[in-house]
């Protein structure tokens, strides 16, 4: 079976709004502070390469359409 | 069904039986869902007269509309249940990632009845629901507890938790509902009727889909919006400093300058509600001393320790709920924070630094992180809390109060030892704390009679931190709402920013150079721009939607058209403004069904200047809150003498299947 796609997260897109966080059905997804900003938001980063089994809820979530899967 | 999932969960506790209800779209459309689901569940299935700490109250967990659709600043839950605080319709409104939780879970909202024989948490995920022991959890504060539970369940998806804290397994009726480490549902007593079910948690890891009728047009509408959240920035040298400054200018003239929502935005991102615990003082919107004081009570050598740059320089990182795109809140390390007993702490809101600094004259910041931590471990109402130690400490000043009485206390103004010290006692229910553990109002009823006018409530409900006096039309919502005593329903400066007129034809607009005094008289104008705020507040609550987000104005912040994309209909503003206003009405005749007398709920005589202050920027301010509730009600098509609604009111909104008792007087 050839790997998964995995959620790549444009930050500069991004509104930390962790709606792909919560809708990921294996939490993938966590929220971390990037220090990529003045307010110290906190990101979110895909936390487990290996669970992420490439469903693309994540990707279909975001808002802002900042979420790529390659 | 889009939007939503079109059916509830309805626990029996007494008997461990889930029954799944369909709820027909007609009632989406009628109530939205949220406090209008909530309303409705609550008015067809909770017993008329129902003790509030009995097996027959009903107690909800309620998701929003549009929490889950992509929508963004809709992330807001609400327990509901019948409020034993008040003995009317109750509510706690709470952010986090509770919310979403729910409707993944598979329904828009989960409900209880009855009580369990021992305790016991609702664990529900993809498989269904089930009850879970619970004895070893209880007695565990808040953040324990949910600790505790990710080590006892296992789940493939991370963790959402709402719980009790001490206070509500000892049923305070202050106790509120927590959840993400301290976010608390606190208003209304929820915590009290969790507790007397026996039910410490509800634990959600679902992982359903929610749809919407056009995700794209939801999309456009979340872009747009953040687009102009992302551009609004305060300029990167601004400092705290410039925050008294500010309030202090607001209140240099009667005029009305409407300030674009985005503002508020900016301020938000930059302190969150932080920037209030030194404008509020400036402006006079911070209460001092029981209310009965001003800034000259609390000058600047004491509240500039409010500082919010202060606080942020413990803050390590933004904390935003569900969907928020703004970030007004945040985590803070307090490790160098008395010896180290806590960690971290959630940034404490504006509200919680008001209560337990100006209110009790006490300028110790480290005191007020570490009681923002007990109390969001305790699972207790820090604006109930500390009111009702205002209320001790002026009876103490009295002499009314004596050492004996206070176990030992000196509850002289601004002792932090004791207020530190009464937290915890209160959340214990021991001590001294045990008397006031109830709120403001319990807690004169055992003092005496005579104490009554030194206990500031709405009904049994404690003020939020923002005076009346500055606003009056606060204090119309203090005194008219269902749920009284809040400071998030509406104000004549939340009207200002929100815009409505810009979307709602009979919203009032306001002009610039508008004569502000006006708002401390019972005119038309004060009526419909309550009637708005009280209307368009319930749409935001049936929606999830962000008291902030709505700061932010309806011209950015574009509620009814996410409503529209996400259901598919093709409502207007008006109509929704209707739909508020059902919403707002239902809550009302809950009440009266429950015997309550809607004037009853006038909020102390205090907060609407009878007497008036003697010093600071709200000297001489005062209002006739009698004539101000008149209008209120008359502008809701409720009886202008009575409050209740009218028979013609109630035939014009129509109420489904609802089987609306006959509440009118003529």
């Amino acid at each position: 079976m050839a790997n998964p796609k995995k959620p790549v997260i444009d930050y500069e897109i991004c509104m930390a709004c962790g709606i792909c966080a919560a809708d990921c059905p294996l939490s993938c997804l966590a929220l971390r502070k990037k220090n990529i900003d003045s307010y110290q938001n906190a990101y979110p980063v895909l936390d487990d390469y290996y669970l992420c089994n490439g469903c693309t809820r994540c990707e279909k979530a975001c808002p802002m359409q900042a979420i790529r899967m390659v | 069904m889009k939007g939503y999932c079109g059916k509830i969960l309805m626990v029996d506790l007494t008997s461990s039986a889930f029954d799944e209800i369909a709820i027909p779209d007609d009632i989406y459309e009628h109530f939205l869902s949220g406090v209008g689901l909530g309303a409705y569940i609550l008015y067809k299935y909770l017993p008329k007269g129902t003790d509030p700490l009995s097996p027959d109250n009903v107690l909800g967990f309620v998701s929003g509309l549009l929490t889950g659709t992509g929508s963004f600043m809709t992330g807001r839950w609400l327990a509901v249940c019948k409020s034993p605080l008040t003995g009317g319709f109750g509510d706690a409104n709470c952010g986090g990632t509770f919310s979403p939780a729910i409707k993944q879970c598979g329904y828009d909202a989960i409900f209880f009845k009855g009580k369990a024989a021992k305790p016991v948490f609702l664990f529900i995920d993809n498989k269904g629901p089930r009850l879970i022991d619970a004895l070893s959890l209880w007695g565990q504060d808040t953040v324990e507890t949910e600790a505790s539970i990710r080590s006892i369940v296992t789940s493939k998806k991370r963790l959402a938790i709402a719980t009790i804290g001490p206070a509500g397994e000892h049923q305070s009726l202050i106790a509120g509902i927590s959840n993400d480490g301290g976010r608390m549902a606190a208003r209304s007593g929820v915590g009290a009727v969790m507790g007397s079910k026996n039910l410490k948690a509800v634990v959600l890891g679902g992982s359903k889909l929610i749809r919407t009728q056009d995700p794209d047009e939801i999309k456009e509408i979340s872009q747009a919006y953040a687009k102009k959240v992302k551009s609004s920035n305060l300029p990167a040298i601004t400092t705290g400093a410039i925050l008294p400054i500010l309030g202090k200018s607001m209140v240099a003239t009667d005029k009305a300058i409407p300030i674009d929502g985005m503002m508020s935005t900016a301020i938000m991102k930059k302190w969150g509600t932080g920037f209030g615990n030194t404008m509020g003082m400036t402006m006079g919107d911070a209460p001092v001393k029981n209310w009965k004081g001003s800034i000259a009570d609390f000058p600047y050598r004491k509240y500039h320790h409010m500082n919010p740059d202060l606080i942020q320089k413990h803050e390590t990182q933004k904390y935003h709920c569900y969907s928020c795109i703004i970030g007004c809140g945040g985590v803070c390390d307090i490790k160098g924070v008395s010896k180290g007993r806590f960690s971290h702490t959630h940034k404490p809101e504006y509200e919680t630094v008001a209560a337990f600094g100006s209110l009790l004259l006490n300028k110790d910041r480290d005191a007020i992180f570490l009681i923002n931590e007990l109390l969001n471990r305790g699972g207790m109402d820090s604006i109930s809390a500390g009111n009702t130690i205002a209320f001790a400490m002026e009876c103490y000043e009295k002499g009314w109060l004596s050492d004996e009485a206070t176990g030992g206390l000196d509850l002289s103004w601004g002792n932090t030892a004791a207020i530190v010290t009464l937290v915890e006692q209160m959340i214990a229910a021991e001590g001294f704390g045990a008397v006031l553990q109830n709120g403001v109002k319990k807690a004169s009823e055992i003092l005496g009679l005579a104490s009554a006018p030194l206990a500031m409530h709405a009904g049994g409900q404690e003020p939020g931190m923002h005076d009346p006096r500055l606003d009056p039309i606060l204090g119309i919502h203090f005194s008219c709402d269902p749920t009284p005593g809040r400071h998030t329903i509406g104000a004549g400066s939340y009207y200002n920013y929100m815009r409505l007129w810009e979307s709602v034809s009979w919203a009032p607009k306001v002009k610039l150079g508008e004569d502000k005094t006006e708002e401390y008289e019972a005119n038309s104008n004060v009526g419909l721009k309550s009637m708005a705020n009280a209307c368009i507040k319930q749409v935001l609550d049936g929606s999830g939607g962000c008291f902030f987000a709505m700061l932010s104005g309806f011209n950015h912040f574009k509620l009814f058209d996410y409503l529209n994309a996400a259901t598919g209909w093709n409502k207007t503003p008006n109509e929704y403004m209707t739909i508020g206003l059902r919403m707002q009405t239902l809550r009302q005749c809950f009440n009266v069904r429950e015997g309550i007398n809607p004037r009853d709920f006038k909020i102390n005589k205090r907060l609407s200047g009878q007497p008036p202050l003697t010093e600071g920027p709200l000297k001489g301010k005062s209002f006739k809150m009698d004539e101000m509730m008149g209008i209120h009600y008359q502008f809701m098509g409720w009886d202008q003498k009575t409050g209740i609604p009218t028979r013609a009111a109630l035939e014009n909104l129509g109420f489904c299947d609802l089987e609306m008792e006959d509440i009118s007087h003529g």
